[in-house]
C-alpha cells in the first residue's frame, strides 16, 4: 500500500471514529491501562516522586506555563483558578467545574461581558484571602511582555483594551503601568465580583480562564522574572524548594482548606521532582519498577518502550493514547530561513516518514501522519487537506526525485534559497530538543534530506529551555520541531496560536511575509464569526491554506506513552491536557 | 498548549555523538546528567 493511500485509510478511520465527537476531547486510550481512583484504596500520606532527564521546568511562573503537562500539574498542586476541567478520566474530564469562582461564569452583551464571583474561604500561603484584586493582578501581568513571556495570550487578545500602532496592546502590564487606566476599564472589581471586558463576542472565554495565566497572583508576592523560580501558592501544596538541574519539593500548604475547594483532592504529604536523570536510569527504574512510588515525566526510550508496553505484569501501570497534539516541523519563512516555496516543499516531501515511525516502536507508539495543524479529534473544525501527504508524488519513505524536481525549479525562482539549502557549507538548520531519540531521528532526517539534495544541520537544545530559545525569532532556526495540542475544542486555539504573530505560538514568522496580511484578516473574521459553523469551515481553509504555503512539514497526528511504579494510585489520563490528573494520584500501602 | 519537548540525552548516548552534523551550539549546549544513581533509598515510601 503506498504510503498516501496508507495515510488516507488513517486519516479516514480517525475521521469516522472522532467526528461525532463535538469536544476535543475524545481522544481515546489505545493499548494498557489505567488503574482509577478507588475511594476505599486511596491513600494520604506519603512522598510521590516523579522523574525526568529535563533540568527543570519550562516555567513555573503561572502566567508562563504553556506546557499542556505543566498546566495539569501545577493547577492541581499550586494554582487555583476561576474555573477548572474537571478532574475525572474519560470525556467528563473536558467539563468546566467552578474553581476559585462560584460559578462557571456569567456572560450577557453577546458574550462581550463575563462576571465571575469569588467563592470564600481560598487562601494564600500566609493566610491571607485571595480576592478580586489578585485575580485582576493576575491577569494584568501577561501584558509585560518584556518580562512575561512565552504564556497564553487569550487574555491580551480578547481584553477591551486599545491597540497601537503595531497591534500590540497599549496597556504594558503592572510593572510599567502604561496604559493602566484601559486595563482598568477592561478589568474591573466591585466586592468580590470581577468584570471581563472583551472586544468580541468570546461564547467560551471561560476555557481561557482554565490556564494559570488567568490565575490570581499576590502583587507583594510578584518579584517579576524571578517570580519563575518561586510562585506563590492558594492549592493544596507550596514550593518547599526548587533547584534547577536538581529538584522540586512541594509540600502541604496549610492554609490551603479544603473547605474552599470542590476540585482538589491532595493524597501525597510531599512531591518530588527529580530533574537531570540519564535516560537510561529513568527507563531501568521503570522498567524493574526500582521505586514503586514513582512516576515517568517522560516517555522511555524507544527501545525501552517496547519493552516495557510488552510485559504483561506492567499492564496497570502504563498508558498509550492518542494524546491532543499534532506534532510538526514549524518552518521558519522569514527573510535568509526558509523564504522560497519550492524549498520548503522539497523539505516535506524528502522526509522519510516512515523511518521516523520505524524509531518510535511502530505506527502503534507513534501516531498517524497527519494532514493538517488541526487534529481530526477536533472533530467539526478538521477536514482532510488536499496537497501535502495526499499529493500522489508524496511517500512514505520519502519522495527524493519529487524534491530535487522541486529543488531544480528553486534554482531558478529562488537561488539564494536554493544555494543556502543544497551547499554543503551552508544548509539549513533545524532546532531539536536535546535527547538520544531526537540525537538518533536528527540521523535519518540528515540521511533523507541527503538524498533529496538538501544538506541539513541540527542545534540541539537542552528540553527545559527549548520553547523559551525557539520562540525567540532572533535565535529560531529554519525549522523547529514543535507540537501543538488545543486549547478547548475550538481551532481558535489553533490556527491564532499558531500562525497569527499576537498568538504566541508561530513559530513560522510568517508575519514578515506578505501573504500574512490576508490570512490574518481571514483569521480575525473567523475568530469574531458567531456562526459555529461557518466558523469551522472558515478554521478548514485556513488550514489548506497553512498547508499549501508548507509552514509546517511532518505533520503528526501523534501518540503517547505514559509509565509508573506498582505502589502509585489514582492513576488517570485527563484528556482536555492530555497527561496525568495528578491531583488524583496517590501512594499506596 | 505546547507539548512537552522530548527529554534530554543519556550521557553515553552525548558521548557517541558524531558532532560533525551538528552545530556547534550543540556542543556548548550537552546537557550534564545529574542522578546517574537512583534516587536514595532512605527517601523511598
Amino acid at each position: 500500500m503506498s504510503g498516501s493511500r496508507m495515510a488516507k485509510r488513517h486519516l479516514s478511520r480517525r475521521l469516522i471514529a472522532t467526528t461525532a465527537a463535538t469536544a476535543l476531547i475524545a481522544a481515546g486510550v489505545l493499548a494498557g491501562t489505567a488503574s482509577s481512583a478507588n475511594a476505599a484504596s486511596v491513600r494520604t500520606g506519603g512522598t510521590l516522586y516523579f522523574i525526568t532527564h529535563a533540568e527543570q521546568f519550562d516555567h513555573v511562573d503561572p502566567a508562563r506555563v504553556y506546557t499542556g503537562r505543566d498546566i495539569a500539574f501545577f493547577n492541581s498542586y499550586l494554582f487555583r483558578n476561576l474555573v477548572s476541567y474537571k478532574p475525572v478520566k474519560g470525556a467528563a474530564g473536558a467539563s468546566l467545574v467552578p474553581d476559585l469562582a462560584t460559578n462557571t461564569g456569567v456572560p450577557s452583551n453577546a458574550a462581550k461581558t463575563w462576571k465571575f464571583t469569588l467563592r470564600k474561604g481560598a487562601t494564600w500561603e500566609d493566610g491571607s484571602a485571595v480576592t478580586c484584586q489578585d485575580v485582576k493582578y493576575g491577569v494584568s501581568r501577561p501584558f509585560a511582555t518584556d518580562v512575561i513571556t512565552d504564556g497564553p495570550q487569550y487574555l491580551v487578545g480578547a481584553l477591551d483594551i486599545p491597540l497601537a500602532a503595531d497591534g500590540s496592546s497599549t496597556y504594558k502590564g503592572p510593572y510599567k503601568k502604561t496604559g493602566q487606566d484601559g486595563f482598568n476599564k477592561a478589568v474591573s472589581c466591585k466586592g468580590s465580583t470581577i468584570t471581563f471586558k472583551l472586544n468580541r463576542s468570546f461564547a467560551d472565554f471561560n476555557y481561557a480562564l482554565t490556564y494559570p495565566a488567568g490565575a490570581p497572583v499576590k502583587a507583594s508576592k510578584d518579584s517579576g522574572d524571578k517570580y519563575d523560580l518561586r510562585p506563590y501558592s492558594n492549592g493544596p501544596y507550596k514550593i518547599k524548594s526548587y533547584k534547577v538541574g536538581d529538584q522540586m519539593h512541594l509540600v502541604r500548604n496549610k492554609k490551603w482548606a479544603k473547605k474552599s475547594d470542590t476540585v482538589r483532592t491532595p493524597y501525597p504529604d510531599d512531591i518530588v521532582v527529580r530533574f537531570g536523570l540519564a535516560e537510561e536510569v529513568r527507563d531501568q527504574i521503570i522498567l524493574n519498577d526500582q521505586i514503586p512510588n514513582t512516576i515517568n515525566l517522560d516517555g522511555l526510550q524507544p527501545a525501552n518502550n517496547r519493552a516495557y508496553f510488552a510485559k504483561a505484569e506492567y499492564a496497570d501501570q502504563r498508558m498509550n493514547v492518542y494524546d491532543p497534539y499534532v506534532r510538526y516541523y514549524a518552518m521558519n519563512v522569514s527573510a535568509g530561513k526558509l523564504d522560497c516555496l519550492d524549498v520548503r516543499k522539497a523539505v516535506f516531501f524528502a522526509v522519510n516518514t516512515q523511518a521516523l515511525i520505524d524509531l518510535s516502536g511502530g505506527s502503534v507508539f507513534y501516531g498517524d501522519p497527519g494532514d493538517s495543524p488541526i487534529k481530526p479529534v477536533l472533530g467539526l473544525d478538521y477536514a482532510p487537506t488536499t496537497g501535502n501527504i495526499h499529493d500522489p508524488a508524496w511517500d512514505i519513505n520519502g519522495a527524493p526525485a519529487k524534491s530535487k524536481s522541486l529543488l531544480a525549479a528553486a534554482k531558478t525562482s529562488c537561488p539564494t534559497t536554493y544555494d543556502k539549502a543544497t551547499n554543503p557549507a551552508k544548509g539549513l538548520t533545524m532546532d531539536l530538543a536535546q535527547s538520544a531519540t531526537n540525537q538518533k531521528a536528527s540521523v535519518l532526517i540528515k540521511q533523507a534530506m541527503e538524498n533529496a539534495g538538501i544538506v541539513m544541520k541540527f542545534n540541539f537544545i537542552p528540553s527545559g529551555q527549548y520553547y523559551s530559545t525557539v520562540l525567540d525569532d532572533t535565535k529560531q532556526n529554519d525549522l523547529s520541531t514543535v507540537g501543538w495540542g488545543a486549547d478547548w475544542a475550538n481551532a481558535s486555539t489553533v490556527i491564532p496560536p499558531l500562525f497569527i504573530k499576537e498568538g504566541g505560538f508561530d513559530l513560522t514568522q510568517n508575519w514578515k511575509v506578505p501573504e500574512y496580511a490576508a490570512f490574518k484578516t481571514k483569521s480575525d473574521s473567523a475568530l469574531n464569526e458567531t456562526n459555529r459553523a461557518k466558523q469551522a469551515k472558515m478554521w478548514q481553509e485556513l488550514a489548506q491554506y497553512a498547508m499549501d504555503q508548507y509552514w509546517i512539514a511532518r505533520p503528526v497526528f501523534s501518540k503517547q506513552q505514559f509509565s509508573w511504579g506498582s505502589k502509585v494510585g489514582g492513576v488517570f489520563y485527563w484528556e482536555p491536557q492530555g497527561t496525568f490528573g495528578f491531583g488524583g494520584l496517590y501512594v499506596k500501602r | 498548549m505546547i507539548r512537552r519537548p522530548e527529554h534530554v540525552a543519556h550521557v553515553r548516548e552525548l558521548l557517541k555523538l558524531d558532532f560533525r552534523t551538528t552545530t556547534e551550539s550543540n556542543k556548548k549546549n550537552a546537557p550534564r546528567a545529574r542522578h546517574q544513581a537512583p534516587i536514595r533509598g532512605r527517601e523511598l515510601e
